[in-house]
């Protein structure tokens, strides 16, 4: 977890994803969104699909961002056979991190196996690749968030995450019953999909115990920094 | 007039958001199967659910593919058809790459389109939605030509998860059209789709009509017929 006190805007450039995701977005949007991420030091930048990889690949040659990309981008209904395809696929493309949306479907249904073979098969795609499951968390009840973030836990996953940002965004709530969820493991939690307004909610979440927050504009939230500092929000530099 | 049986086959019933569980895709496969709809739409994963319900029946098992963003890799898009058809889909439609489309990469969705074709050859109907909201008017001419030239069965308009077809959108598809085989579906009109609207759109020349609530409208149909004869 990020000790605010003491990070610098650069630093805090890696509690962020940074993503273009829409499904009209262009080479010349994935690009800026690229070129975003490495002026602010993101930890990934995320396209919603592997067709824009070998460009983000390009963008991002010669710097740590990681290169990522949305698995079954923002339905989660496709087949865990073809969720793994779409995995191993994107690891042979370059791509380092990959968020796998969950069937929440059939977490819905009761089918718990399905879904935990769909976690356990992704994470065994996925390879040496950082792994996270989106939750969806609008549409999940609070035991429901909980059965899924074990589920992410128990498949040996890095990352649970609430939401694709194609929906409602998480509540605190959620967000709370996650870290909960993962607290005795070495899964981590990310915040993503948050409305406005963007900066507090970012912070806000960072301070409860997200470690990574994902966002189509980091930007507005790292350069609100200072901002946050003035209002007590985070605490003075101490570094 | 048409009798309620054929009205029911210019509808597709479509159910695709992804917080549906098992009962609610089962009960609603059985409304599109008393309703004797042309086709059920689902996500691939209830592709086989799908299948047993509407067994014995003449409802095509609708799947999407690349559901609803469309922009998988080719490969993927391939392999989630094979899969859907082994698991008894007999109706394919496929969303665009519009990022490919707006950049021209033709090659790309020419190879997909025959891709699309040949797999489901014999076996399933095939087509091709295209998100006409995020689409210029050029856009849209130019992939209605080239859904002709693969010999797709249908062009059709949206997903409905996002942006609305227009009547311009409508025609304009309408109009593109080159061949005398492929037709025309709208979908994604989110609680418009009225009697009155598809009675409308049918008459502009729609074939297809795609949406949740086709088990009501059928139902209306019958009533409108039993009123008018």
């Amino acid at each position: 977890m990020v000790d605010l006190a003491t990070v610098t805007s650069w630093e805090l450039g890696k509690c962020f994803d940074q993503s273009v995701l829409p499904k009209n977005t262009t080479e010349e949007e994935i690009r800026e969104g690229a070129r975003i991420a490495v002026k602010y030091n993101c930890a990934a930048f995320y396209s919603s699909s592997t067709y824009w990889t070998s460009v983000v690949l390009d963008e991002l040659d010669g710097t740590d961002i990681l290169p990522a990309t949305g698995i079954a981008f923002p339905f989660g209904s496709a087949t865990s056979f073809i969720k793994a395809k779409e995995a191993e696929e994107a690891v042979r493309l370059g791509c380092r991190a990959l968020d796998m949306v969950m069937n929440i479907g059939a977490l819905k249904s009761g089918r718990s196996d399905d879904v935990r073979r769909e976690c356990q098969d992704f994470r065994d795609a996925a390879g040496d690749a950082l792994t996270k499951v989106i939750l969806e968390t609008c549409f999940l009840d609070d035991d429901e968030i909980r059965r899924a973030s074990e589920i992410v836990v128990d498949a040996g996953i890095d990352y649970v995450k609430t939401s694709s940002g194609q929906f409602e965004g998480p509540s605190m709530e959620h967000v709370l019953i996650m870290l909960d969820a993962v607290a005795d493991s070495p899964a981590k939690v990310k915040v993503a999909g948050v409305k406005f307004p963007r900066p507090q909610n970012a912070y806000a979440f960072l301070l409860a115990g997200a470690e990574l927050i994902g966002t189509r504009d980091a930007p507005t939230i790292i350069d609100a920094l200072d901002q946050m500092r003035r209002i007590g929000l985070v605490p003075p530099y101490q570094g | 007039m048409m009798t309620v049986e054929e009205y029911a086959k210019h509808l597709d019933m479509a159910v695709h958001l992804q917080k549906l569980g098992e009962a609610d895709i089962r009960d609603y496969a059985g409304q599109a199967r008393e309703a004797g709809v042309a086709a059920f739409y689902t996500n691939p994963y209830w592709n086989t659910v799908v299948a047993e319900e509407l067994a014995g029946s003449d409802v095509r098992v609708g799947s999407g593919i690349a559901f609803p963003y469309g922009c998988t890799g080719t490969s993927i898009k391939f392999a989630e058809i094979a899969q859907s058809l082994e698991d008894g889909a007999t109706a394919v439609d496929m969303v665009v790459n519009i990022g490919a489309l707006k950049d021209g990469d033709y090659a790309l969705i020419e190879r997909e389109l025959a891709g699309l074709r040949e797999r489901c050859a014999g076996t399933a109907l095939t087509k091709l939605i295209f998100e006409v909201a995020f689409l210029t008017d050029d856009e849209i001419v130019t992939l209605t030509r080239m859904c002709c030239d693969a010999g797709l069965d249908y062009v059709k308009t949206s997903t409905g998860t996002e942006g609305f077809p227009t009547e311009h959108h409508v025609k304009l598809m309408r109009d593109s059209i080159t061949n005398d085989h492929t037709k025309l579906k709208v979908s994604g009109v989110p609680r418009q789709f009225t009697l009155a609207a598809t009675l409308w759109m049918l008459d502009m020349g729609v074939d297809l009509m795609g949406t949740r609530s086709a088990a009501q409208l059928v139902a209306q149909y019958a009533d409108h017929l039993a009123d008018h004869t």
